[in-house]
């Protein structure tokens, strides 16, 4: 322990301390409800769903783009998209959607 | 001068960063396994990486706070910096089918290319401070 440098343990204490504080926040899956898109099958069908309550799981079942947390979908705005409840609609139509309208659009 | 500042400082900023990174990753474990699950490798070798990257990262800090074993923490530091580096330079080269999203580490709103930047950097700074004990090892020799 005589060989410890202090002043880096300080900095260790500083930085466990401050990625704790900075810790991603916990997802609400209220809020993720509405506008998640999910691939649902080869026939490239999109649809809005709270995946959750399906039992998917990100990563696994579908691919988020942005950060985890907020974890928003691609959807070509060129195509309609089938909700859960079987109306089309293109990804300009839902209002402040998290579909990234402007990437690059590719198939799951 | 500038050897002894590189010295003193670098062990310090690798300190800081990956006791930082390290435990922010343990403390949302769910989160960044579900962002490694986002990057273009098998499932089942992102739940590893999830757990081994933040032990890494933590094993890494933890050698750089004694003198005894700071030479092992600074390559162990330049191993991870460098595993990254070359990751991200593979994402930019467009070598994975897809772009992953690069919320998976410290810098969560940045994208690849800033990234790549900030860990060249890093990684310079890293090989600078590893310089004296490569230099020892062969004069020794």
């Amino acid at each position: 322990m005589k060989k410890i440098k202090w002043h880096l343990l300080l900095l260790a204490a500083f930085g466990i301390c401050a990625g704790y504080v900075n810790k991603p926040p916990k997802v609400v899956h209220q809020s993720m409800d509405t506008y998640q898109f999910a691939y649902s099958a080869p026939g490239k069908y999109y649809y809005g769903d709270d995946l959750t309550s399906v039992g998917a799981r990100a990563g696994i079942d579908y691919d988020c783009v942005m950060a985890a947390t907020i974890c928003t979908f691609i959807a070509n705005p060129a195509s309609e998209h089938e909700d859960g409840g079987g109306t089309f609609f293109y990804t300009t139509d839902v209002p402040n959607s998290g579909i990234i309208n402007n990437a690059v659009f590719e198939w799951f | 001068m500038k050897r002894k500042l590189v010295a003193g400082f670098v062990p310090a900023l690798l300190v800081l960063l990956f006791m930082y990174t390290g435990f922010n990753k343990l403390f949302a474990l769910a989160d960044f396994t579900s962002s490694m699950l986002n990057q273009p490798i098998p499932h089942w070798l992102a739940y590893v990486l999830a757990r081994c990257i933040p032990i890494a990262e933590i094993i890494a800090a933890g050698c750089l706070l004694f003198n005894a074993t700071q030479k092992p923490g600074l390559y162990l530091s330049f191993l991870l910096l460098a595993t990254f580096t070359v990751y991200i330079s593979l994402i930019l080269l467009h070598v994975f089918p897809k772009i992953p999203c690069s919320c998976a580490g410290i810098f969560r709103k940045i994208g690849w290319q800033e990234h790549l930047w900030i860990n060249l950097a890093l990684l310079t700074l890293t090989g600078l401070a590893l310089l004296p004990y490569i230099r020892n090892a062969f004069t020794h020799h």
